[in-house]
């Protein structure tokens, strides 16, 4: 049985009233649609991972399942233990949020010591004032901080260091989930890596489940065993992560994917995009994708394609068979909608033969041109 | 490197404080060539925008620049208030991080661009090059404020403004895509490098994203602590890189080990590098010794890499 089952969860924000378009109409009430329906479970020890753009509803997800944003419809279910809006101590510590910016979730006035002695006198774990200390230690040892990290303020550690103590707070009280919302977003590359590292350590050590928001596909790809892509408050393709980030079907994820510049200077790609993310105040008829997609047709606008199980995946498309075909796919890039070659560079003009004889790599052959350079 | 467009000699930036005066950008020399994207990568903190800012001489009064920059005949470091007003803008263009807090949040957009395109809005030419940038929406509702425009649309414009109100031979491109998504980012990358083409301009390109920079640049300096500590040109930088920190770096990458594998993290932080005496990478270099802890080494030239390692040697 799953340990997470979220089913039919939607939040719509009231933003006010629509003026009306015709005189002696009613005013109708101006809506944000953050979520519609989505539905997903999480496995004990699984990690999936929620990849989007800004503005898809995937923070709001992770709002909800902690409880700081009440669902306008769904249900969510922890070890079948259905949680509402009025939850105990015990339904909340159920599953836990590591929140966005560190810098911003932590008191800047007290030391780190305190920050993380809080979460267990709220839920009134650890009796005394020793177990509490003995506890706040051992989980700062766990995420790899030391007991001279707990005297200083969150202005005294780093970026990385910042990560880690929230990650501590987070997993003081054993939660079942842990959510987290963009954990290395604002971190640089070299501290980025011990901070994936230390959660690929966790999973290994603690069967923890998680959720990861991300729009870092490369840090969803190193983390997750599943992937859902959101677009526009809805779930569009969701399945095993070397399924959806390797060989996404759904014209949304394709063009996500592509978007996302490869580290290889031999394989320069910038992917021709067309438009821009629809309002969520006033989203498209029918599939929300279908004024960008390349593969539209009438019905696209008609009606919402729903989340269906096609081949090795779910794919909410109403042409889910032609999209997963290569051959499709290929015979429609041939017109100019589709991906452009790469772009001139400026040592093209003189040094064109150079460019034509180098092979074309892949994101695999830098993997394993790396382990050579050490 | 013949005629390059900018030239910059020992450029040091340093910022007065209460702590004592801080190093930003410690003796960086580099060029770029006509019609090139010179990229400047490194970690917050190692001193790239500070470049970028000096560039533009949009330092804060209390901060000392030093060193040569040669940019057409001049040297921006000397050249008085009066010159530089000629220059910035006109001939060096910026494109800035946060397109939201770069424009007036309280004039139109059309009002906005007035201000810096002038007589071109009423040209039918430029009004069809804005539209074949993705501006035609913005320029439908021109009576907006820029808070009814999304940030890829206020990129765009500003890159527009930056190229087209003046003619620039040089743009200076200080994380653009940062606050971006990535499809808004692989469009506002396509504009740039289209408005290069077209206008053969040279591109300073300060990122911390290793994976763009080998999508757009041609050569790369990778900055750290302050110092540029390694400049080569883009496949060489990823296929054969010769500094430590720049080995670090593409090895720390996601992408660089396989699925579901530990990354290879640089131990140590970057804080307090700037304030070494000798290299700033050799806290957390594994070739480092004495000698790197209290000399700076001088850039050597290593085919047509330029690298500042006292041990580069030793890994060839």
């Amino acid at each position: 049985m799953s340990l997470l089952e979220v089913s039919g969860l939607t939040k719509q924000y009231v933003l006010g009233q629509a003026r009306p378009t015709v005189r002696g109409e009613k005013p109708r009430p101006l809506m944000v649609h953050a979520v519609e329906g989505v539905s997903f479970d999480l496995a004990k020890g699984e990690v999936l991972t929620i990849v989007g753009e800004s503005g898809c509803g995937k923070s709001t997800i992770a709002k909800m399942l902690v409880g700081l944003v009440t669902p306008t419809a769904g249900t969510i279910r922890v070890d079948g233990r259905e949680l509402g809006e009025e939850r105990t101590q015990a339904d909340r510590r159920l599953i836990q949020l590591v929140s966005q910016n560190p810098w911003s979730a932590l008191n800047r006035r007290r030391n780190l010591r305190h920050a993380l002695e809080q979460p267990l006198l709220a839920h009134h774990l650890g009796g005394s004032k020793a177990e509490r200390t003995r506890l706040v230690e051992s989980m700062v040892e766990r995420v790899g901080l030391t007991n001279g990290h707990l005297a200083q303020r969150p202005a005294g550690v780093s970026g990385g260091e910042l990560a880690r103590a929230v990650l501590a707070r987070a997993l003081l009280l054993s939660p079942k989930v842990l959510v987290l919302d963009e954990p290395t977003a604002s971190l640089d590359v070299s501290v980025k890596a011990t901070v994936v590292n230390l959660l690929l350590d966790l999973r290994e050590e603690l069967g923890l489940s998680m959720l990861l928001i991300t729009h870092e596909i490369d840090i969803a790809r190193k983390l997750a065993d599943r992937t859902a892509v959101m677009y526009l408050g809805r779930m569009v393709e969701t399945g095993l992560s070397e399924a959806v980030l390797e060989q996404p079907h759904h014209p949304y994820s394709r063009m996500l994917l592509a978007s996302m510049p490869v580290a290889d200077p031999h394989a320069r790609e910038l992917p021709d995009v067309k438009g821009e993310v629809a309002s969520a105040i006033a989203p498209p008829p029918g599939c929300a994708y279908h004024p960008r997609c390349p593969y539209v047709q009438d019905a696209c606008a008609r009606s919402i394609p729903l989340l269906r199980i096609h081949q090795d995946r779910m794919l909410a498309c109403h042409r889910a068979d032609e999209v997963s075909n290569p051959e499709f796919i290929a015979a429609h890039s041939a017109r100019p909608t589709g991906v452009v070659p790469p772009h001139a560079s400026a040592r093209d003009v003189t040094d064109a033969t150079l460019v034509d004889e180098m092979p074309p790599s892949t994101l695999a052959s830098v993997a394993e041109a790396q382990p050579a350079e050490h | 490197m013949t005629d390059p467009i900018l030239a910059v000699e020992d450029l040091t930036v340093r910022y007065g404080g209460a702590n004592g005066a801080t190093t930003a950008v410690n003796r960086v020399s580099f060029q770029v060539a006509r019609g090139e994207v010179f990229g400047l990568v490194g970690e917050s903190g190692s001193g790239k925008s500070s470049v970028c800012t000096a560039l533009m001489r949009l330092l804060p009064r209390s901060a000392h620049l030093g060193g040569v920059i040669r940019f057409e005949g001049k040297d921006l470091v000397q050249v008085n208030e009066k010159t530089m007003r000629a220059v910035r803008g006109r001939r060096i263009a910026l494109v800035p991080q946060q397109p939201m807090t770069s424009l007036s949040p309280t004039s139109s957009i059309g009002r906005q661009m007035g201000w810096y395109l002038g007589d071109l809005m009423q040209d039918e030419q430029a009004r069809d090059t804005l539209t074949s940038i993705g501006l035609g929406p913005v320029l439908d509702r021109s009576a907006y404020l820029p808070q009814g425009f999304s940030g890829g649309q206020l990129q765009r414009l500003l890159i527009a403004i930056a190229t087209l109100a003046h003619q620039p031979c040089l743009l200076l491109a200080d994380e653009p895509t940062t606050t971006l998504d990535a499809t808004v980012q692989a469009q506002v990358l396509r504009l740039l490098l289209d408005m290069r083409t077209k206008l053969n301009l040279s591109i300073l390109y300060v990122s911390h994203d290793l994976a763009v920079i080998a999508q757009v640049c041609d050569r790369v300096g990778v900055m750290y602590g302050g110092r540029l500590v390694e400049i080569a040109s883009v496949e060489d930088l990823f296929d054969a890189p010769k500094h430590p920190y720049t080995q670090a770096l593409i090895a720390a990458m996601p992408s660089s080990s396989p699925r579901h594998e530990r990354l290879h993290a640089i131990p140590g932080v970057a804080a307090g590098a700037n304030r070494l005496p000798g290299c700033p990478f050799a806290p957390r270099c594994p070739r480092a010794d004495t000698l790197c802890r209290t000399t700076m080494p001088e850039p050597e030239m290593i085919g047509a890499t330029t690298v500042c390692c006292h041990h580069v040697e030793v890994r060839a």
